[in-house]
């Protein structure tokens, strides 16, 4: 098992070299970066994004502001990692293995093509998880250093999908889409292109889809900013409006209802009738895990899915 | 067509093909309406020009390709259906090398062991210390004769009953060659392994394979065993007619350029002025009457 495993790693050192350098220097700038904004002191509220430059807060702010902001551009690089890991680790594993032709040798050799595939493909899972796990961790222990009022672990959806199980979840899920491509393909280079424009769509999926079906909870702050929402641990829905009964309207939904265009008098006095408020409500903070566990269990369905495809499309594959 | 083996499927045949055809995507017709049994235990030859149909062949019964049309087996089994039986049964040799150029020859055996459980390690171990190979040199490093031998220790160590060739002769240089072949024919004379070699040198092959099979435009041009074919053909000067004993197969430039018929009989002797065929004659007047002019 481990012969095969070092065999089936060793021909793709070079990505698998490639990669761990890139999550382990992501990884390591952030707690780098989080052991830089541990250094300072001083009142919990001035650790918070949510400060503004009012006493006492204004000179200790100033001083943060630059650490915060490149403590943001750390976490915003972090969910490109999963990307760039799947797809250059996924495609190459039967692309180009297909493309040297060494894939006759193997599947000569092994009766079995679907053993050879899963064998190898549970191989460099295992190696990608492992290898997103440090910025993922690293990823959290730099959010907790920027709003230390809150735990991010559990209770906000800040620099989602840059941190935690997500990142790791869907740099599996994008790896094994970037294996079937790659098996598909058959070469390399076309493979690496469609992957990545497949992995961004699916990531673009999941961002519309992150919502779904999940219950509001009460407004929280009316007429409120997001940036305030996001600090205190609730994920703002916008344009959303409330009557005085409570029910909840989107603004096209208002626009349906009302009996003029909006602007004119008749309008403002309809609504003003309906006792309109416009309010925002959020997805409170704490839903945060029923969020994460949603997302990693419809990539765990779609890893699934993926790589049962791929092992039944290398049956039909020529190895050239 | 004489001598040619197209009955129905036997019991224990090493490898067969009934009504296979294969048409590829962009049209090209590779193989029609083969019919082709190999017994096992035999040494046989595959030959015929460039897209003849040898590697397609080859392919199909590896299950690398799929029949547009037919019938194969290896060992009983369906090389496309029941690949994992099939393919537990073949050993391979691909035209070029395919080895993984970075990993070292004692890679190649481990994962060779790894893939195959059946795999003989000591015994492919020793075929490539015979022939001066070592185990920590890199595949890349190595000549094309050295990874062709690599690729037959490969092939040879995993047992299997049968031993598909695909051109490994191509790219070698005349010692490599018989090197090679002399592996083969060791094997075959102690083991009893079933083999089949395609080559499109036929000087090669016709000391070493007891029959013979000739492929020409995708289609069985002959089938039979080497030493029946050789008694059986005599060149001489074309014709264009039979005589009472012999039939013209086809004709060909000689070796002078001059023109040269092959002539089939029934196992007599012809007259003065023909001579018993060589086997790269024979081949060259079935291929000759492929042609639309009949050579």
């Amino acid at each position: 098992m481990w012969t095969a495993a070092r065999l089936a790693l060793r021909p793709h050192r070079f990505a698998l070299v490639w990669v761990a350098l890139l999550c382990i220097a992501a990884g390591g700038v952030a707690l780098a970066m989080s052991v830089w904004l541990s250094r300072f002191s001083g009142p919990a509220e001035c650790l918070d994004l949510g400060i503004r430059y009012t006493q006492p807060c204004a000179g200790f702010a100033q001083g943060l502001e630059f650490d915060h902001e490149w403590a943001a551009r750390v976490l915003a690089f972090l969910p490109v990692l999963p990307v760039v890991a799947g797809v250059v680790l996924g495609v190459p594993l039967v692309a180009s293995e297909v493309e040297a032709r060494t894939a006759t040798l193997a599947w000569w050799l092994e009766p079995s093509r679907r053993r050879w595939l899963l064998t190898r493909t549970a191989v460099f899972g295992t190696v990608l998880a492992l290898l997103l796990a440090l910025p993922a961790i690293a990823g959290d222990v730099l959010e907790r250093e920027r709003i230390p009022r809150y735990d991010p672990a559990t209770t906000v959806f800040l620099d989602y999908g840059s941190r935690g199980a997500v990142l790791v979840g869907r740099g599996i899920a994008i790896f094994s889409l970037a294996v079937l491509v790659g098996l598909v393909a058959g070469r390399v280079l076309p493979g690496l292109i469609a992957a990545a424009v497949a992995a961004v769509i699916v990531l673009a999926v999941l961002e519309g889809a992150r919502w779904f079906a999940l219950p509001v909870s009460e407004p929280v702050v009316a007429q409120a900013d997001r940036y305030v929402l996001d600090v205190t641990g609730q994920q703002g829905i916008p344009n959303t409006f409330r009557d005085q009964h409570g029910t909840l309207y989107t603004v096209d939904q208002i626009l349906a209802l009302a009996p003029a265009r909006i602007g004119t008098p008749t309008f403002n006095a309809w609504y003003d009738a309906q006792g309109f408020t416009q309010a925002r409500y959020g997805v409170s903070g704490e839903r945060l895990g029923i969020i994460e566990v949603r997302e990693l269990i419809g990539l765990g369905l779609g890893t699934v899915t993926l790589v049962g495809a791929a092992t039944w499309a290398v049956g039909s594959r020529r190895p050239y | 067509m004489a001598g040619t083996d197209t009955g129905p499927s036997q019991i224990g045949s090493a490898l067969e093909a009934h009504g296979v055809a294969k048409r590829y995507r962009r049209g090209v017709q590779a193989l029609s309406a083969l019919e082709l049994t190999i017994e096992p235990g035999t040494t046989t030859a595959l030959v015929g020009p460039n897209g003849a149909g040898k590697s397609t062949l080859m392919k199909l019964w590896m299950g690398f390709e799929r029949p547009s049309a037919g019938r194969l087996a290896v060992m009983g089994a369906d090389p496309w259906r029941e690949r994992s039986v099939a393919v537990a049964h073949l050993g391979y040799v691909p035209q070029a090398a395919a080895l993984y150029r970075d990993l070292t020859v004692g890679d190649h055996l481990a994962l060779a062991a790894s893939l195959r459980r059946s795999f003989d390690g000591p015994y492919a171990t020793e075929r490539l210390r015979r022939l001066g190979i070592s185990r920590s040199s890199r595949a890349g490093e190595l000549s094309g004769g050295q990874q062709a031998q690599v690729s037959l220790a490969l092939a040879l160590g995993t047992r299997a009953p049968v031993l598909l060739l695909d051109e490994p002769l191509a790219s070698l240089d005349p010692l490599a060659r018989r090197e090679f072949l002399a592996v083969v024919g060791e094997v075959v004379k102690s083991e009893g392994t079933t083999v089949v070699l395609s080559s499109h040198i036929i000087t090669d092959v016709e000391r070493w394979c007891e029959r013979l099979i000739v492929l020409g435009a995708g289609r069985l041009r002959l089938h039979d065993t080497v030493s029946s074919l050789l008694s059986r053909h005599w060149v001489g000067t074309p014709t264009g007619e039979s005589v009472v004993t012999a039939m013209q197969v086809g004709a060909f430039p000689g070796q002078a350029g001059e023109p040269v018929a092959l002539w089939r009989t029934d196992g007599s002797a012809m007259n003065e002025g023909h001579q018993p065929a060589t086997l790269e004659e024979v081949v060259m007047g079935y291929l000759a009457a492929d042609r639309p002019d009949g050579g």
